[in-house]
Parts: structure tokens; sequence; C-alpha cells
């Protein structure tokens, strides 16, 4: 098991660094003249190109890299061209919030897929009928229109809810979820609909295996057999699936923080996008990459706990 | 489903593929009532966005201090929007630039993901190997991400993110090629026109292609509404090219006006959604239907009943995620339970890399629209 999580380890670390050589490639080179764009039009050449030794542009870009790497290994990302202010520190104070989101998105995706999932592979009929359909119109819907709908009514017409905004966790329970209800729904919808396929199409395979019919006639209770034994077989790809939606709800995070106005990364990166600030968007594109490895990490763990057969292959 | 799916035999389902793609599957589509409404909604919606400077009763672009927030009325039958604009006509020329973008990504995540999994699945050695790792790359990237991200570079052009976009899509057709050609490669079929002396060239034109060409159609109606739905996304944030009337702009316009004028989110979201859903359904319908005319049709029918394991029908039949992107549902058996399928060696390696990357995969391209 060590062996497994140690070769995991390695290959996100290869993964994260492959991933910041090619977007720094991008960003740097693909940014025409910087010194340029941040000093504006009207700036004498001069200045011009004294910014640019300042920031180190006039260096080879793979000295430039790997400066900035040696400086990002220490959890220093540089500072914001614009603000000034800190990379890492414009990051981490909303890397929380949008975290806190997604992680409840992807908690609520998963218990309601799997009920869904079980719920139609058992009973089929008209209840498997209604989780497809729900299925494709969660599928098909693009979120940020759940969330647009989800606002118009709930916040805009009913009141229920405010329709901006956002509590810190640490500072009230009750006002964080009053907040982040709305756009946990609207990032959740998608995943349910993609999870709960995949729940139910391998609780369908699995209830035909010989074993389900064994444990059936040994006088198992049926939700014994079904959450014991079946679950943890079917739970693999699902888990796949999970995994998946949830490095997808990162970026539909961008657009729901957008709209429930939410201070989170997507808010960060959207406006470090629209002025080209360049080190603020590599370390978003950094943290980005490294939290989809974890995930992915964990979801490879928590494959090998459900099926030791995983860690071999 | 049918050519992808990792099943113990994948010879039956390529073959099944290869015979209904002769079927007409555009014929089969007018019979199913699910497929028939959408692509009659789609074509009306195409036919919208080509004709729209001859339907729109107004520029798109032309603002008017008059009409701002207009109700809807004989002036603007739809209304108008914040800076005076005629919604009916922004609407129609959103729907044609909406529809252009899609089909900029589109056609670059076909180009690029078609050739290489031809390439890949076909000649396989290194470029097999480099192709599998780099479309697992893309893959594990939050595409929206990265489209901020070359947004900064790029600045605000469709055209350019839509093109990114497609390359960020393009592992979805690679995989799907590349399984579906890695399961023919070794076919008496081809082995024939290699003996007869066909050149590769031509044994992938005649042979391999036709082979894939029904699952590639089906994956591009999904994909092209993620494409739809990625675009709108990043015009809603006011990140597109504003010069152009889009349907994500419309929307933006409309929600930054949600207290005053609501209504005007209500066409964007209802073109965007509807499109989205018709886009989903009319993929769903031609995998049904190609299944359908595969298990009626009399040769792959017995080889059908000889190989391929009863699940299979099942997942077919449904109308799900999985029918839809591809092969998810056959996707646990292999991996959990692989002697049972009585595979091969060779064929069991295949299996289990492909099988579990493509359950992430179908996924993926979801996704990364969200």
């Amino acid at each position: 098991m060590t062996r497994f999580i140690l070769r995991r380890v390695v290959s996100g670390i290869i993964l994260v660094v492959l991933i910041s050589v090619v977007a720094y490639a991008l960003l740097y080179l693909g940014g025409g003249d910087i010194a340029r764009r941040i000093l504006g039009q009207n700036a004498t050449p001069e200045a011009v190109a004294q910014r640019a030794s300042q920031l180190g542009l006039d260096q080879p870009i793979w000295t430039q890299y790997l400066g900035w790497l040696g400086h990002a290994v220490t959890g220093d990302l540089g500072s914001s061209w614009f603000t000034g202010q800190a990379v890492t520190t414009a990051i981490s104070t909303r890397v929380t919030v949008t975290l806190s989101l997604v992680i409840g998105a992807t908690i609520i995706s998963a218990i309601v897929a799997v009920v869904l999932g079980v719920w139609a592979a058992v009973r089929r009929g008209w209840a498997d009928k209604l989780v497809q359909l729900v299925s494709i119109l969660g599928f098909a819907i693009p979120g940020f229109l759940i969330a647009l709908g989800l606002v118009t009514v709930f916040a805009i017409n009913l009141r229920w809810f405010k329709p901006t905004g956002y509590v810190n966790l640490t500072d009230s329970f009750s006002g964080w979820i009053a907040t982040v209800t709305l756009p946990i729904i609207a990032l959740a919808i998608g995943g349910i609909a993609g999870v709960a396929q995949q729940v139910r199409g391998s609780v369908i395979d699995a209830l035909r295996q010989d074993y389900v019919r064994t444990l059936r006639s040994r006088g198992l209770p049926a939700s014994r057999v079904i959450f014991q034994h079946v679950l943890r077989n079917a739970g693999g790809p699902a888990l796949a699936v999970l995994a998946v939606q949830f490095i997808g709800l990162l970026g539909g995070a961008v657009i729901v923080e957008q709209i429930f106005a939410i201070p989170g990364l997507g808010q960060v990166a959207v406006t470090a996008t629209t002025q080209g600030d360049i080190p603020l968007v590599m370390g978003l594109v950094l943290v980005t990459a490294i939290i989809v490895v974890i995930v992915n990490l964990l979801i490879d763990l928590l494959q090998g706990w459900l099926n030791p057969k995983v860690r071999l292959s | 489903m049918t050519a992808t799916t990792p099943l113990p035999a994948s010879t039956p389902s390529v073959g099944v593929e290869e015979r209904a793609a002769r079927t007409h599957l555009f014929r089969r589509l007018l019979h199913n009532p699910v497929g028939l409404v959408s692509l009659v909604f789609l074509a009306i919606v195409v036919l919208a966005g080509i004709f729209a400077p001859l339907l729109a009763p107004a520029d798109p672009n032309r603002a008017s201090l008059q009409d701002v927030l207009a109700e809807p009325g004989a002036a603007h039958l739809l209304g108008a929007d914040s800076a005076g604009r005629d919604v009916l006509s922004r609407l129609l020329f959103g729907t044609q630039f909406s529809l252009a973008g899609a089909l900029v990504a589109l056609a670059v995540a076909v180009v690029i993901g078609v050739t290489s999994g031809l390439l890949a699945g076909y000649f396989g050695g290194w470029f097999d190997s480099v192709s599998a790792w780099t479309s697992g790359l893309v893959m594990a990237l939050p595409g929206f991400v990265v489209l901020l991200a070359a947004r900064a570079v790029i600045g605000p052009s469709m055209w350019l993110s839509m093109a990114i976009f497609g390359v960020l899509l393009s592992p979805a057709f690679h995989r799907l090629v590349y399984a579906s050609v890695t399961a023919v490669r070794g076919e008496l079929f081809v082995d024939a026109a290699r003996v007869s002396g066909l050149g590769n060239g031509r044994i992938i034109a005649r042979h391999i292609l036709t082979v894939v060409r029904a699952p590639v159609i089906i994956q591009a109606s999904l994909v092209a509404g993620i494409a739809i739905a990625i675009q709108a996304g990043l015009e809603f944030l006011g990140l597109g090219d504003l010069s152009i009337p889009t349907w994500g702009s419309m929307l933006n316009d409309g929600f930054s006006n949600v207290f005053n004028a609501p209504i005007l989110m209500l066409w964007p979201s209802l073109a965007i959604a509807l499109t989205s859903i018709a886009l989903t359904l009319l993929g769903n319908a031609m995998r049904d239907e190609l299944e359908r005319s595969a298990s009626g049709a009399k040769r792959s029918k017995k080889r059908k009943s000889a190989s391929a394991p009863a699940t299979v029908p099942t997942s077919l039949s449904t109308i799900g995620i999985q029918t839809m992107l591809d092969e998810d549902a056959a996707a646990p058996r292999t991996v959990v339970h692989e002697e049972e399928a009585g595979a091969t060696g060779a064929t069991r390696t295949w299996r289990r890399r492909s099988s579990a990357s493509r359950t992430c995969r179908s996924a993926t391209a979801r996704a990364t629209a969200r």
C-alpha cells in the first residue's frame, strides 16, 4: 500500500511540474510585450525596457521559469502586476471559499447520486425512468443556467435566500449555509446527473452477479446486501466519475461564484484574466493543478480501499 | 456505445456499428420521435442562424437611448436590452455566432481527435503512447481554468478561445476513435485488404473510417452541446468579444438587469438550454437507433447472441449518460470481474487500461463544461 501511495504521489508531482512548465511557457511567450502592457501605450521605451529587466523578462524563458520554480517551491509565487499583492495571499484567502463550495457540492452530489442510483437500479420501472430523465436534463443544461434559474426564482422572486454575498464558515455556520445553499445546489446538479447514472449502471451490473444470489440465499436482508456488498463493488466506477466531476466543478465554480458574488477563486480568475495579470493567472493554474492532483490521489486511495485489485494494477 | 464498448469480443459490436452506419442513420432517426423532434428543432435553430441577416428586423448592435429596456411590442417584438438594442435581432445573430463558435470547437476537436486516434490506433508504436499520455494530461486539466488562462494571453477573441477549447475536447474523439480502430485492426477484412495489396492510406479511408464514422457523429452531437454551453459561459462572464452578439453576452446583459427586466434572461436561457438538450437527445436517439437497427440485422444478431454479455442490451437501450457518451456500464464489469469475461491476456490489458480511463473520459467531456 505504501508503494502504491508513493507511486501516485510521485506521478502527481511530475504532473504538476509539467503543467507549470507548459502554462509558464504559454503565458509568458504568448503574452507579447508584457512590460508595455503593464505600463500602457504612453510609456517611453526606456521605461518599458527598465520595467522588463526589473521583472526579469529580458532573460531567456527557461532562466525565468527556473527562477519562478525556485521561488514557487518556497511558497512564493510572485506578486500581482496590477495590485502588487502577493499571489499567495490573493489565492490563499479565497481558495477556502471555493473549496468549501466545491467540496460541499461533491458531498451532496455523492449522497444524492447514490440514493437515486440505487433506487433506480433496485426499483426499475418508473423510478428508473424518472432518474434517467433527471440525469439527461442535468447533463444537458449548463450549470450556470441552473444557477441563474435558482437565483431568479428563490432569491429574487421568493426571497428565501440572499441573492449575493458570502459569510465565512468560521464566522457563522447558519450564515454560511444561507449563502452557499443555492450555489451548492447549482453546482451539484450536474454531478448528481453523471454519478447517479454511473451508480445505477454499476448496481444493476453488480446485482446480477452470483455472489449477490449467494448472499441472498443465505438470508441476508436486502438492505445489507446492497449497502455492504453491492455498493462496495459498484463504488469504484462511481468514484472515478465523481473525481472527474470534481475537476469540472472547479471550472463551474468560476461562473457560479460570479453569479452569486462569492469572493472565491473564480472572481480572482476573472479579474486576473481580463487584466492579463500573468503571475496571478499562473498561480491560479498551479493551485488548480495541485488541487486536482490531490483529489485524484484521494480518489485513488479510496478506490484501493474499496477494491484491493486496483492497488496491484 | 457500440464500437467502443470494451466487450469481451469487440468484433460484433464493431460489425454492428459498421452495418448500422450503412443503414441510413438519418432515415432511421426520422422514425424515432425523440430524434425527429430534436432534429427539427436543431434545423430551425440552424436556419435561424444562417438567415439571421434576412430575418432580423434591426441591426443587432444598433443602440438607441429611447428604447432602453423597452417592453415587447410592435417596435421590438421581444423588447430591447439595456442599451436599447433589439432583442429579437440579437437573438438571431447570437444564434449565428454561438453556433459558429461551437462549430469551430467541434471542428478542431474532430480533426485533432480523429486523426490522432486513427494514427495511434492503426500504427501504434511511439505515437500511441505519446498520444495516450497527452490526452490523459489534457483531460486532467480543468478546461474552464485553462480557457481563462488562455484568454489572459490571447485577449477577447471568441474564435481563438473556441479553437483552444476544441483542443481540450479532442481527447473525447481521440479515445473513441482509438478504441474503435484497435478493435478492428486485427479483423479479417483488414488483413484481407492488406493481402490484396491495398496501401495503408486506402485501408484507413475505405475500411477503418467507415467503422469510426457513426460513433464520431454521435460524440459530435454531445460535444457540440458542451461547446455551446462553455462558449455561453465565457461570454456570460464578459470574457468574450463584446462586439458580436451571442447568447452568453445577452444572458450577461439580462442578468445585470435582473431586477428591472428579468425577461431579458428568458430568451438566451431558452436558446442555450433547448439547443443543449436537443443535441444531447439527438445523440441518444442516434445511439438507440444504431443499436436497434444493429440488433435487427440478421448477421449481427447471430454474432451478438454468441458473444455479447447479457448486460449490454440494457445499458444500450437506456437513455442515460453512459449510453450518451460511451461505455461506462461495461467498465465496472471488465475491471472487477475480469476473469469471468474470459478474455485473452492481450485484450485484457487493453481493456483494463481503456475501460478505467474511459469511465472518466465520458464524464470529463461534460465536466469541463461546468
